[in-house]
Order: C-alpha cells, then sequence, then structure tokens
C-alpha cells in the first residue's frame, strides 16, 4: 500500500469514528429546513440532522422518480426525497457507518415511507447500477471523502443521462487555514 | 472541513467528469459559531480556531454553497466512444 492510500485510509477511519461516537446531537443541520420540511421528519430524526444546507427542494423532485441521497447519515433528505417522489418513486439512501444505516431504516419505518430503502456502502464505490436514478442528493459530505474526483464521478456514473444532482457542501476560501486547524482530526470530521 | 474544497475547484472538479449547467444556488457563511454547533468539531478545536483566526475571519471560517449540476442528456459528452462506434456501426456506413 503506498503511503497516499494510508493516507486515505487514515481519513476515512477519522471520520468513521467521529461520526460513530456520537451521541445523540442536537440536530444542527435542522436550521436549513423550513417548518413544512421538519413536520415530515420524524422529531427523532431531526437530531440526527447534520447536513450543510437543504438540497432536495433544489433537485426539483417529480413523483415517479429515482433518487440516491449519498452520504445519506440519518437519512432526513432521503425522507424528504421519498415524500416529494410518492409511492411510484424509489430513494436509496447510501452512508458508510452501519449504525447510521440502521438509524436510516428505523426513523424511514416511523414515519412510514415504504419507498426508501437505506444501504452501507461507500461513496467512492457505489453499490448502485449504472445510468440508474434520475438525481442524486448530497449534503454535506463530499468534504469528508479523501477521493472527490471519485465521488463525483460515481455520482455521474449512477444518473441517468439527463440526470441531475444537488449538492450543499463546505467550501473554503482560497486562502488556507493555519496548519494546526487543517491537520486537527476532528477538522476532517467536521 | 480538512476535506474542503475551494469553490472553484469543486466547480471544476464536477465539469472534469462530466457534469454541466452548474448553478450555484445558494452561498452562506460558515463561521466559528455555526461550528460549534456541530458535535463533529470538537470543543478543543473550536478553541484552537478561536484562538489562530484573526477576528474578522471567524464569521466565515468556511462557506456552504448548495449548487445543481445535470448529467448530459446523451453521450456526446464522450467523445472517443463516439468515435469507436461511428467506426463500426452498420447504420451509420455511407
Amino acid at each position: 500500500m503506498t503511503r497516499d492510500l494510508m493516507f486515505q485510509d487514515e481519513i476515512k477511519q477519522l471520520v468513521a469514528d467521529a461520526y460513530h461516537d456520537l451521541d445523540e446531537p442536537d440536530g444542527p443541520g435542522s436550521v436549513f429546513y423550513d417548518d413544512t420540511q421538519l413536520a415530515r421528519i420524524p422529531p427523532s430524526a431531526r437530531s440526527w440532522m447534520l447536513g450543510v444546507g437543504n438540497p432536495v427542494p433544489h433537485a426539483r423532485l417529480r413523483p415517479g422518480e429515482h433518487v440516491a441521497d449519498l452520504g445519506c447519515g440519518a437519512g432526513a433528505d432521503a425522507l424528504l426525497a421519498a415524500a416529494e417522489v410518492g409511492d411510484t418513486g424509489h430513494v436509496v439512501g447510501v452512508d458508510l457507518l452501519p449504525s447510521m444505516v440502521e438509524r436510516a431504516r428505523w426513523f424511514a419505518a416511523e414515519a412510514g415511507h415504504d419507498n426508501v430503502e437505506f444501504v452501507t456502502g461507500e461513496m467512492e464505490s457505489l453499490p448502485i447500477p449504472d445510468a440508474s436514478v434520475d438525481v442524486v442528493v448530497n449534503n454535506g459530505s463530499v468534504n469528508l471523502c479523501a477521493r472527490k474526483s471519485r465521488v463525483l464521478a460515481e455520482a455521474f456514473r449512477i444518473l441517468r443521462p439527463g440526470g441531475r444532482m444537488a449538492v450543499a457542501d463546505l467550501t473554503i476560501h482560497e486562502e488556507e487555514l493555519p496548519a494546526e486547524v487543517v491537520t486537527h482530526p476532528s477538522a476532517w470530521a467536521g | 472541513m480538512s476535506g474542503a474544497l475551494a469553490e472553484r475547484v469543486f466547480a471544476d472538479k464536477l465539469e472534469a467528469v462530466g457534469f454541466t449547467d452548474l448553478v450555484v444556488v445558494d452561498r452562506r457563511p460558515f463561521g466559528l459559531r455555526d461550528a460549534a454547533r456541530y458535535p463533529l468539531f470538537t470543543p478543543d478545536l473550536i478553541e484552537l480556531m478561536h484562538r489562530l483566526l484573526p477576528e474578522e475571519r471567524q464569521d466565515q471560517v468556511a462557506i456552504a454553497i448548495t449548487a445543481t449540476v445535470v448529467k448530459p442528456p446523451s453521450e456526446a459528452d464522450h467523445p472517443d466512444d463516439t468515435a469507436d462506434t461511428a467506426g463500426t456501426d452498420p447504420a451509420r456506413a455511407p
């Protein structure tokens, strides 16, 4: 294994450990959503909203569409998408952590959605067939991945021609943050 | 946040894999107070940023963007594949 690959694995492990160790957060990402959207998400799921934006409305979902939520976490955006695409549509949420996937399944059952499933997988190697979804949504997880181009290429692969993606993520200024901040382990997970 | 890209670089990567019609539909400053609400930013990291970042930078450590892109409706974005097909497809023969 090259030094570069070891570094990528270290990043992945840092991120996985940080999310695995979370203990009932208070839903900081919920501030981006309006009351109508929040009413569609079970209260227990709102506390696990850790995104950095609100991409689903910008996806302009239509009934019957197939959607993939990459790095879905506890599934809030997937649940919103499931409500938008309706019974004739389908949503698949993918997350690295089995514990987060289990949480998302629980919240989906609580919300009463039969048209959404959650699977464990890496965004760099999605367990989704080529050209099989109409829309990809992603909220705050590209920056957590070491191989960003690979993640974006995977999103492109699974989209049907003419498909679209709505992505929210953190970006930084052109001038870099201090090295002590950038190299801090928790700066990779946040 | 250590893995966050500059918006320009993020846009370049989206276009490099084949996406088109990039529109940044939302930009929001993400400051230290925002970061502190996320448990993934540990207290010692927040304290470190308070100490090291100039005060004028602390309200905008990063920018949360929302963007939309499109996968082109045809495979014309792969010109090499098109060239190969054109040479072997009987339907395209003169």
